[in-house]
């Protein structure tokens, strides 16, 4: 009885051993797509139309069984077409409102329960910039915004893994801490049609060693072929 | 999971090894932590007025306490909260300039009992009493303080995850929490009676470094 059980619990250690060897060098690739159009036609008024797409990505390594790290690359563009009544007078605006970049650096720790199923957790560093147009209809004060926004962060974050197959893997965000987050906003807010404008700079900071439980989000993870 | 607490304060030590599943009586407790947020914004507008705004808080905390039986603890904390307020209006017509700052320090004495939920994890509840200290500046044309005394009552239960057996990251949860506040300002005193008791877990809890030393080690 004890002999089967030592072996059976040589086996189990080796065929895990065995699917953690076959992760070390793996490459992995996870992606977000985003496309949107809408267009409105309301009677008596001109056609006003929304577009925009957003891809993030990200690309890791593993460099051994238990540790990855790779690199995080988002962009985003937004445009739209819209006719607007300031002062009573007509203005068409038509063209980009919007884009964003984003890309960061990531290292995961795996604790791998089974060959099927795991959980990892580590810090990443990201560097975000936008720019966005705000039309006036869009905004409190009725001024047309232009906001450049440049925002690093660093930070935490814990998922888990359920491997589908060789090739796929379901993950789940499990929790994010946002250690330390820096941000700087310029905004000018011009006045339709006068011009005038006016000019915020806007820096935060936060430090907040808080654990943030999100709303859980999956995703799919595919692994090259070597 | 063990990973990701590892990493949130960098420079913390890692000593894998067996857990006692209890806290013994004569170990020493210390615990911290720390927050701050701001913004810094400067504000212009075509009419060449300028209005210039600093919002700082920082939140620093230290406890210490000692195990006067087995999973039993008795400890201080002391918590404070600075917080910042400037503006600054300059302009063809104006020039104003204020400041805000207040101070809130707060003590609290507790007991805690510790129940161990497995090698890593433990739980504990911790009733206390606390007394605060505040003391708020305004500046603008002329300079207003006030200044105030609390005191009250709080029990609220809490999670600690060992890292290794000397360090450990711990949250308090506030699943269900007692507070009696007492308050006395210059002007007028403030009784304040808060008890709520949540189903689900909060969003977002704040995390504490703490060490647990053995005094025979």
């Amino acid at each position: 009885m004890k002999k089967i059980i030592l072996l059976s619990w040589l086996f189990t250690a080796c065929s895990i051993t065995i699917g953690f060897a076959q992760l070390e060098g793996k490459k992995f690739v996870s992606a977000t797509v985003g496309l949107n159009f809408n267009n409105t036609n309301q009677d008596e008024y001109p056609t006003a139309t929304n577009y925009g797409y957003n891809i993030d990505a990200s690309f890791g390594k593993f460099k051994t069984a238990n540790k990855a790290s790779g690199w995080n690359i988002g962009t985003s563009l937004y445009g739209q077409k819209a006719t607007l009544y300031p002062d009573g007078t007509r203005e068409t605006f038509e063209g980009i409102t919007g884009f964003g970049v984003s890309t960061g650096y990531f290292w995961q720790h795996y604790k791998h329960f089974s060959d099927k199923f795991g959980i990892f957790g580590g810090p990443h560093v990201n560097v975000l910039y936008s720019y966005t147009k705000l039309l006036p209809n869009q905004s409190s004060d009725n001024l047309l915004h232009r906001q450049h926004h440049i925002s690093p962060q660093f930070g935490v974050s814990a998922g888990a893994y359920y491997a589908l197959n060789e090739r796929w893997w379901l993950t789940a965000s499990l929790g994010i801490a946002n250690l330390l987050y820096l941000s700087y906003t310029i905004d000018e807010a011009e006045a339709r049609p006068t011009g005038n404008t006016n000019k915020t700079k806007t820096f935060d900071y936060k430090l907040t060693p808080n654990l943030t439980l999100p709303s859980v989000s999956l995703g799919l993870r595919y692994f090259f072929k070597d | 999971m063990k990973r990701l607490l590892l990493l949130l304060l960098p420079g913390m030590v890692f000593l894998a090894g067996r857990a006692e599943a209890q806290f013994q009586k004569g170990t020493v407790h210390w615990g911290a932590t720390i927050s701050a947020e701001g913004t810094l914004s400067n504000f212009e507008t075509y009419e060449s007025n300028r209005l210039k705004t600093g919002v700082h808080t920082i939140t620093p905390s230290v406890q210490f306490g000692k195990f006067f039986k087995d999973n039993s603890l008795f400890g201080a904390r002391l918590l404070s909260s600075f917080n910042y307020n400037k503006s600054d209006l300059k302009g063809p017509n104006s020039d104003n300039e204020y400041k805000n700052n207040n101070t809130n320090l707060s003590l609290s004495l507790f007991v805690r009992r510790y129940k161990f939920l497995g090698e890593k994890w433990a739980i504990f509840l911790e009733p206390g009493i606390n007394l605060s200290y505040y003391h708020g500046k305004n500046t603008s044309d002329d300079v207003e303080t006030s200044n105030g005394y609390g005191g009250g009552i709080y029990i609220r239960p809490g999670i600690v995850y060992r890292v290794s057996p000397r360090f450990a990251i711990e949250s308090d949860l506030n699943v269900l929490s007692l507070n009696l506040q007492y308050y006395h300002m210059k002007d007028w005193d403030n009784f304040h009676f808060s008890a709520g008791a949540t189903s689900g877990i909060q969003s977002y809890f704040g995390l504490r470094a703490s060490w647990y030393l053995t005094q025979s080690n």
